[in-house]
This record gives C-alpha cells, sequence and structure tokens, in this order.
C-alpha cells in the first residue's frame, strides 16, 4: 500500500542519489589545462611546456602531437618528451613563413595517445611572425590527423575554463528546468480556478509559485557560483542574469500581492489574474530579449546552450534524470504545502463556527 | 462597440477636467520633478538625460495610471457595469491611458528639454519608440492598477506590481533613445520595435482576457 500510493517519491530519491553520487564522482575525461610559452615565432623550433589534467603521459606508449591554424595547415611535432603524469614537452618545427588568408595565426594544439585518447586546447598559441624569415625546413602540411584507438572509461568532458565545474549542468540547468515546471503548473491552476472557482486550485497555484521561487533562488545561487569559476565574479550586469532576477521579482510581487488581500475569494481572484499575467510577462524577459542581446551566458547571444559539443552523451545520462529528479523533488515538496495550507484553512474555519 | 468606446472615452476625459485636481497633481508632479533634476544635475550628460527622462516617465506613468481604478468609487463602477461589457471598458481604459501617458511623455520630453538639454538627434526614432511604449506601459498598468486596487495599500502594491513587468519595456525604450541620441551605433533597431510592438500587444490581449474575472467584486 505504502509503496503503491508514494513510488514516485521512492524513484525521486533513487534519481535524487544517483545524480549527485554519479554527477560528482565519475571523473572527467583527459585534457590540457595550459600551455607556456603561448606564443611561438615562426621559423624556429620551439619547445612547448603542456600541463595536462587526468592525463596519464608516462603510461603512454604511443603519442602524437599537432599545432593546427586552420583545416588545411597544421604541422606534427617533432619529439614529445613525457616529464611527469601531467607535464610533457613538445617541440615544434615551426614554418617560416605563415600560409597566406590566414588573419588570426592563432594554432589549436591537438595531443593524442594511446591512454587517454585525444585532448584538444583550441586556438590559444599564437604564431608570431618572424622578421628574417628564419632558417626552418618545415612547412605546413594538410596532413589528415591519424587517432589512436582508445578505449576509456565513462567520463565527462574535458571543456577548458569549465573543467570540474560541468558538473553544475546538473544542478543549475536542471533546478531552472524544475523550476519552470513547477511555474507552469502554477499558471495552470490559476487559470482552472478562474475558470471553475474551486478554491483548491488557488492553494495549488500558491503553492507551487512558492516551491517556484525557492528553486529559482537556488538556480541563481548555484549559477552565480558557476560564474565565480568560469567569468570571474559572483554577478556581472550580463541581461540573462538581470532578467533572471527580475523573474524572481514577479514572483515575489505576487506572494505580496497575496499577502496583501485579506477577503479570500477576492484574493484567489485577483492573484490568479496576476499570475497569469506574469508569467506571460516573464516569457519576453527570460526567452526573447536576452537572445536579441549580447550575453555571456550559453544560449544567448550566438553561444551554444544545450547541445554541440558542451552537452555530450556521457552528461546526458545524467542530466536528464536530473531534469526529471528535481521535477518530481519540487512536486513533491509543494504536495506538502498544499497539505500544510489545506490543514490550516480547515483549522481557521474550524475555529470560525466554534 | 465602438460608439460605447468612444462614450466611455469621453465620459473619463470630462471626469479628468472636472476633478482638476487629478490632472493637476500629476503636472505638478511632472514639473516638480522636472525642475528637481535640472538643479541636481548641473551639467546633465546625454547618458544621464536618457536615464533620467525614463526614470521620470515611468514614475509619471505610475502615478498617473494608478487613480485609473482606485478613484473608481463603487457608484461609478456600478454605472459602468450596467451600461457596457467589460471588454469594451477595457480596451477604453487602454486607449485612453495609452494616450494620456504618450501625452505626458511628450510633456516631459518638452519640459526636460527646455530645461536641460535637447540631446535627441532622430526626434522620429524617438517618438515612435514613445508611442510604443505609451501603449506597453499604458495596457500593463491600468490592468495592475486595476489588480491592485483590490489591495490594502494600493500605493505601494502598484509600484511592486508593475516595476518588473515594465522592465523589459524600459530596458528597450533606453536602446532606443541612446541609439536617437547618437550615443550607441545600432543595426538591430527593426527587432528592438518588433520586441516592443510584441510587448505591447501580449500585454494589450492578457489585459483584454483578465479583464472580465477581474472588475466586479
Amino acid at each position: 500500500m505504502f509503496v503503491k500510493s508514494h513510488w514516485w517519491k521512492i524513484l525521486c530519491v533513487l534519481i535524487l542519489l544517483y545524480v549527485l553520487i554519479a554527477g560528482l564522482s565519475i571523473p572527467l575525461k583527459p585534457g590540457i589545462v595550459g600551455v607556456s610559452p603561448v606564443s611561438v615565432t615562426s621559423g624556429t623550433t620551439t619547445e612547448i611546456e603542456v600541463i595536462g589534467y587526468n592525463s596519464h603521459f608516462l603510461d603512454a606508449n604511443k603519442k602524437s602531437a599537432w599545432l593546427r591554424l586552420d583545416e588545411n595547415h597544421l604541422i606534427a611535432a617533432k619529439n614529445i618528451n613525457p616529464r611527469s603524469d601531467n607535464t610533457l614537452d613538445i617541440t615544434f618545427d615551426i614554418p617560416a613563413a605563415l600560409p597566406e588568408n590566414v588573419t588570426e595565426p592563432y594554432a589549436t594544439l591537438i595531443l593524442d595517445n594511446d591512454v587517454d585518447g585525444t585532448s584538444i586546447l583550441p586556438g590559444t598559441i599564437y604564431v608570431k611572425k618572424n622578421t628574417d624569415n628564419g632558417n626552418s625546413l618545415a612547412s605546413w602540411t594538410s596532413d589528415e590527423i591519424v587517432l589512436y584507438e582508445t578505449d576509456l572509461p565513462f567520463l565527462f568532458p574535458f571543456r577548458n575554463i569549465l573543467n570540474e565545474t560541468i558538473r553544475n549542468t546538473f544542478f543549475h540547468i536542471a533546478i531552472w528546468f524544475a523550476m519552470f515546471f513547477v511555474l507552469i503548473l502554477s499558471l495552470i491552476q490559476s487559470i482552472k480556478y478562474l475558470i471553475s472557482k474551486n478554491h483548491v486550485c488557488d492553494i495549488r497555484a500558491a503553492a507551487y509559485a512558492e516551491v517556484g521561487i525557492i528553486f529559482g533562488l537556488i538556480g541563481i545561487a548555484t549559477g552565480s557560483i558557476w560564474a565565480k569559476f568560469t567569468w570571474g565574479a559572483f554577478w556581472t550586469s550580463d541581461v540573462k542574469l538581470n532578467m533572471s532576477a527580475i523573474a524572481i521579482l514577479i514572483y515575489v510581487a505576487y506572494g505580496i500581492l497575496r499577502g496583501s488581500i485579506t477577503d479570500r475569494d477576492s484574493k484567489a481572484r485577483v492573484s490568479a489574474a496576476y499570475n497569469i499575467f506574469a508569467f506571460f510577462a516573464m516569457i519576453p524577459l527570460i526567452f526573447i530579449i536576452p537572445r536579441m542581446t549580447d550575453s555571456l551566458h550559453p544560449g544567448n547571444g550566438g553561444n551554444p546552450a544545450l547541445g554541440g559539443e558542451d552537452l555530450d552523451n556521457t552528461l546526458r545520462m545524467i542530466f536528464y534524470p536530473a531534469i526529471i529528479g528535481w521535477s518530481i523533488l519540487a512536486y513533491w515538496m509543494s504536495s506538502l504545502k498544499i497539505r500544510l495550507k489545506t490543514a490550516y484553512e480547515k483549522f481557521i474555519n474550524q475555529n470560525k463556527k466554534s | 462597440m465602438l460608439r460605447n468606446i468612444y462614450h466611455i472615452i469621453r465620459h473619463e476625459l470630462l471626469l479628468e477636467f472636472r476633478q482638476k485636481i487629478a490632472i493637476g497633481g500629476i503636472l505638478l508632479f511632472l514639473f516638480s520633478s522636472v525642475f528637481v533634476v535640472d538643479k541636481v544635475f548641473q551639467n546633465i550628460q546625454v547618458f544621464t538625460w536618457n536615464a533620467v527622462f525614463w526614470i521620470l516617465f515611468l514614475f509619471i506613468a505610475v502615478n498617473s495610471l494608478l487613480k485609473s481604478y482606485s478613484m473608481f468609487e463603487q457608484n461609478k463602477f456600478m454605472y459602468y457595469f450596467s451600461l457596457y461589457h467589460p471588454s469594451e471598458l477595457a480596451i477604453a481604459k487602454i486607449i485612453y491611458n495609452s494616450l494620456l501617458l504618450f501625452l505626458l511623455g511628450i510633456l516631459l520630453f518638452v519640459t526636460l528639454s527646455l530645461l536641460t538639454v535637447q540631446p535627441v538627434k532622430i526626434i522620429s526614432t524617438f517618438f515612435l519608440g514613445l508611442f510604443l511604449a505609451s501603449i506597453g506601459i499604458g495596457s500593463s498598468v491600468s490592468f495592475l492598477s486595476l489588480i491592485s486596487s483590490k489591495g490594502q495599500n494600493s500605493h505601494i502594491l502598484i509600484t511592486i506590481l508593475s516595476l518588473p513587468v515594465l522592465l523589459p519595456i524600459l530596458l528597450i525604450m533606453v536602446k532606443i533613445t541612446a541609439v536617437s541620441i547618437g550615443i550607441l551605433e545600432d543595426t538591430s533597431l527593426e527587432t528592438d520595435f518588433i520586441i516592443l510592438l510584441g510587448i505591447d500587444m501580449l500585454s494589450i490581449g492578457l489585459s483584454l482576457i483578465l479583464f472580465p474575472y477581474l472588475w466586479r467584486n
């Protein structure tokens, strides 16, 4: 009996445990954290020190490295010399001349070995033009990059700048999805109230909106921590951030409106109307305006959001369950709130009668 | 229907001028705040001018439209209720409030320009934006003032309720004004106008749909 009616709560706990344990304990794929020097001069032989992350440079038997300017211009490494598992010295013969029609000579470093697989440091190394043309015999080639076959275990992707914070995908983004889930439930209950004038709908709408505010605040807090480690500040005056803060303000205003009306029916009617109005006013705020203006936040101003390389299949395995788990948790929290509110109203009505 | 809307607008206009205190209060608020701005900012920069204009416009809008329902005495409610359909009343209110706001905006622009500086170079862009913003702010504030008139402390409530809703309109208008002043080069002005128009349609549509549920007690 207990399991029959409460199976979704057990499911919620299991999913969230899975998200927390798997999401926080699965390591990242090997990647490149940094290189020094970050600029090389054409026509010279340069040794570049590469600092890896989660990498096994000493264990690898077969290693190769490339410096790639664009589709048709790359050079292979002359010599690769690992110093430890995380540091590697690579020697390149930089060709004397830069290829024509390359305006921004930022080269991408590609490492490959048979243990770690491929790791890429995109567009970081600047190729300086040598004034006296140098004396190197090497030249840019358009060879194809042949990668070694590796069988990596289940790992999260490594992204520069994001590094370990990529795990916040399961919290920041998933919690915002859960917030929208309860806010849409609140909207539906408000519409239902205006149609049916059933008081239960009003209680439900209020409870969902309150839980929505809590999830919104958690979403902002997790996003703020993420911003600190990727953009360098807890709060920037980015459009998406401001608009999200306003969206929270709208629902706080909804709470204040409910508090300021004493008559029960009038309160239910007015707050249902405001809830519908505010929800639709929020849509241009969050989804249209940030996309029209420049923004650092993914999904705006030309930045990719969910998709592309940022959300690969390993992240999806945790991300989709995380959305479901947090949404069920939000629903669970609001169901408790609804029970509390209903009990409170019953109590008040009984006291009035006696 | 059009006849009824015209009647309500005419009635509102008559009431507005019969109770001179209402419109007089708004005008006094406008002139005194412009005067304060002139005295406080000795040498106003164009960027500040832009900000000050829209902040003043926002508060004039909220203050002038707050009375749009809270001065609705019970008798007047009954009078309208017996004569007109709620959507007629809503449309009339939106048209009346939007035009009132547009006129107040022009008046604010003129007084602020006379007392401080007149930085706007592309007048047509600015006034088209002002017109669209008046419709958006007028329709949403008249709806929100109806909501806030149901609660206690409607003065505070209207500010709390309207600020987050009006903010996108204000942000777009600050950008459009900056373009018309010439301090911002922008090629996507059309999309801004389209967003503004979209927000206008959204707030008019929502107020028309939700008005019948709210207006009678």
